[in-house]
């Protein structure tokens, strides 16, 4: 199994955070480098959908709560 | 070597690590080149170096070279330069890493200085410089590296001297004990090709082959005490001078190969199975070949077979790579040969056809299409072929062509495209006309399984269309498959079909039109077959339907998106237009409508009203790059053919560009996430709110 290179791990992260920060472009990124960031960007977006997925369902659940909350009001002042 | 003289720069010296000022750089610098230079050297700091990372030292003047050089080779010798240079830096104990700065620059001023003049005393020099390193001790496998790299310029321009030669050896001796310590004898006997040059530079001259024998002697000697120990250095040396010249050489090959299967064990085993790789694609020639009736198994049967195999013992890196399977058929089994030979013969030889003038080409080429076909005649009077032989065979061919063909040829551009036709890989062409003749067998059993393939069709040059079209009638195979209802059915809804008609000509699509006026029906299964699938692969749809654009008429394309849910139609050619777009690096909507000319302005602006509430173009941009991924294996697998290497330079600016993308995905996804966050706590605080008053 490939052994993982930690440090050009962390090479990678500070590229994309730099990329981020826009201090530098991509013209002076390796293009293996590109590839891994945009594989990173996989990641984070997948996951970034699951949390977007989980608020949505949490809200829903919040509405339906709330609902519960405004029944009981109504029939307390009945 | 002029731009060598005028500036030898020596650069990416790594201050830090040496600890060295620049001061003490320049210094030792001078002391290599000589004292009195002067202003003649300039250093140059690059920004890296402002923070101590690099120089670059400049000879300037030109008119001081040749003194320069001079001084190095004559004036000093390397010994007492390298104790200067250690009192320069005042160094009382050995560094490593100031020692290697050292070194590093020797060798350079040594290999510019060798090209300057090529001196017999630079192997002079060259050879004390290995001694102090061999003294010194230090960063050995580094001064192992520089030595062979010197050793390598020496031996390519080392003349017919016969005492350069002698002296070459002489330190091929000392190099290759030091080899030996340090690396063992298997990287001693990479360098046993230095040895037969040197004995075929040698034998020309014929002079002093004792002293020569004496030297090759040691050099084995040496080796094979490490070998056997029962046969010490002094022996090898009495076997060899014992020997002939000839019988010394193969002496060195034998003894290359024991070493080889001695000291390595990893070496072994995979010499041990290429061997059975070997041994079993023996066995399976043998039994096809033998089998009562060999008939059946087609040459190209077998040499797919070899190819296959030989692609194993490739990988155990056991074979020549430059032998192809033709060579080891011809040395191995003429028999299967004969019928192969004459295809090759005819091919090359109508390959060199277009530099003749027209007249002698013309009776040529009808000289030679007539043994062509006497070969096409053999394939097919190979007689007893069997069906599912055929189709074993087709698959053979399909996987390893199809796949890398296909996908080659969707991401060339016109003009690698019509380069092909010249340039050409050969083992595709040649495989393709015998393929597509056998294939000719099979229209016989069933004409519909023959559309797919044509599309291989366009990888011949119009001669070879030609040489094809006297055996092989892709109009007739069209023409039967329109008449045939069923067969449109099940067929004309696929993919490699519309991929089919797009490679046709005009010509032959107007013959199909005036033929048969089913075009129209063939559209509509066709697009219920891209909806059905639009969800799966969408690019692979809309490039069928972009084929059929590219050749139909207005009026045709208007009813087509006409039909009932077009718009999916629509949204599918907008992916391709994209597809398209990117390629040309161009993503202008004018553009795009320019490349849908044929289509009508409201289909357009459909289009350009989906791209924007939709994420279409993230999807294709994925798709691409996993369509360029498999390229890029493609590239590893199949011989490289005009083209790919672009496509993968596309690659990168592809993945730029997906790069900016994502980021801007990403930032557009956190705003999101912000404003759910949000939106949660708020109700989450209206809640408790509301529960507290009321107290609930």
């Amino acid at each position: 199994m490939e052994k993982i290179d930690c440090n050009k791990i962390q090479r990678i992260l500070d590229i994309k955070n730099d990329f981020e920060n826009e201090t530098i472009n991509s013209t002076i990124i390796l293009p293996e480098y590109i590839e891994c960031i945009n594989t990173i960007y996989d990641t984070e977006l997948k996951n970034q959908d699951e949390e977007i997925n989980k608020i949505k369902l949490n809200i829903d659940k919040l509405y339906d709560n709330m609902q519960e909350i405004i029944d009981k009001l109504k029939n307390k002042e009945q | 070597m002029n731009e060598k003289i005028e500036k030898i720069v020596i650069q990416c010296i790594k201050l830090e690590h040496t600890e060295l000022t620049y001061m003490q750089v320049e210094n030792v610098l001078k002391e290599i080149i000589g004292y009195n230079l002067g202003d003649n050297i300039e250093y140059y700091i690059d920004e890296s170096g402002l923070d101590g990372r690099s120089v670059e030292f400049n000879l300037i003047d030109i008119s001081n070279k040749e003194y320069i050089y001079e001084i190095i080779i004559n004036k000093k010798k390397i010994n007492d330069r390298l104790n200067d240079i250690i009192t320069i830096l005042d160094v009382n104990e050995y560094n490593h890493q100031k020692i290697k700065f050292i070194f590093e620059l020797l060798y350079e001023v040594i290999l510019a200085c060798f090209e300057y003049n090529k001196s017999q005393n630079l192997l002079q020099i060259d050879s004390e410089l290995i001694e102090k390193l061999n003294e010194t001790y230090i960063e050995k496998y580094y001064a192992i590296e520089k030595t062979k790299e010197i050793m390598i310029k020496i031996s390519t321009n080392i003349e017919n001297d016969t005492n350069k030669i002698l002296a070459y050896l002489e330190q091929l001796d000392v190099i290759y004990e030091m080899l030996l310590d340090y690396e063992g004898s298997k990287e001693v006997l990479k360098n046993k090709k230095d040895m037969t040059n040197m004995y075929e530079k040698f034998k020309k001259n014929n002079e002093n082959i004792d002293e020569f024998l004496y030297r090759i002697g040691n050099i084995v000697g040496v080796k094979t005490s490490n070998i056997d120990n029962s046969r010490n250095g002094s022996e090898s040396k009495a076997i060899l001078q014992d020997l002939q010249l000839e019988e010394l050489i193969d002496y060195i090959k034998q003894y290359a190969q024991i070493s080889i299967c001695d000291y390595n064990k990893d070496l072994k085993e995979i010499q041990n199975e290429a061997q059975k790789v070997y041994n079993k694609v023996e066995d399976e020639i043998s039994s096809l070949l033998n089998c009562d009736n060999s008939c059946d198994k087609t040459p190209l049967f077998v040499e797919n077979i070899l190819s296959s195999k030989r692609e194993d013992l490739i990988n155990l890196e056991k074979i020549d790579p430059e032998q192809s399977v033709y060579d080891y058929l011809v040395e191995n089994y003429p028999e299967v040969t004969n019928i192969l030979s004459s295809k090759m013969d005819v091919l090359q030889f109508l390959d060199k056809i277009d530099n003749l003038p027209t007249d002698i080409e013309d009776y040529l080429k009808n000289e030679f299409l007539s043994e062509y076909k006497n070969f096409i005649e053999e394939i097919r009077n190979v007689g007893t072929l069997k069906q599912e032989e055929l189709e074993k065979e087709l698959n053979l061919f399909e996987e390893k062509y199809t796949y890398g063909i296909y996908y080659k040829y969707l991401n060339m551009t016109k003009k690698e495209k019509a380069e092909i036709a010249t340039f050409a890989d050969k083992e595709i062409k040649e495989n393709l006309i015998l393929f597509l003749n056998i294939k000719k067998e099979l229209a016989n059993i069933s004409t519909t399984e023959n559309i797919p393939y044509l599309y291989l069709f366009n990888y011949l040059s119009k001669r070879e269309k030609n040489i094809l079209s006297d055996n092989i009638n892709i109009i007739s195979i069209l023409r039967s498959s329109l008449k045939d209802t069923s067969c449109i059915n099940k067929y004309f809804n696929s993919y490699d079909v519309s991929k089919a008609f797009s490679l046709i000509s005009n010509n032959e699509i107007e013959e199909l039109y005036s033929m048969q006026k089913n075009i129209m029906g063939i559209f509509t299964k066709t697009s219920q077959f891209i909806q059905k699938l639009y969800n799966e692969d969408i690019i692979k749809c809309g490039m069928s339907i972009l084929d059929i654009l590219n050749f139909r008429d207005k009026d045709e394309i208007d009813n087509l998106f006409s039909m009932p849910k077009y718009i999916n139609i629509v949204e599918i050619l907008l992916g391709i237009g994209l597809y398209e777009l990117y390629i040309n690096r161009d993503i202008e909507l004018n553009n795009f409508k320019r490349i849908y000319v044929n289509g009508c302005d409201e289909s357009i602006e459909t289009i350009i009203q989906i791209i924007k509430y939709n994420d279409l173009k993230y999807k294709l941009l994925e798709y691409n790059l996993k369509q360029k991924s498999a390229l890029k294996n493609i590239k590893v697998k199949i011989p490289d053919i005009l083209g790919i290497n672009t496509v993968v330079r596309k690659i990168d600016d592809y993945n730029t560009k997906l790069l900016y993308i994502n980021k801007d995905r990403k930032e557009i996804q956190e705003r999101k996430l912000m404003a759910y966050k949000q939106r949660e706590e708020m109700i989450l605080n209206k809640i408790n709110f509301v529960r507290q008053k009321n107290k609930i």
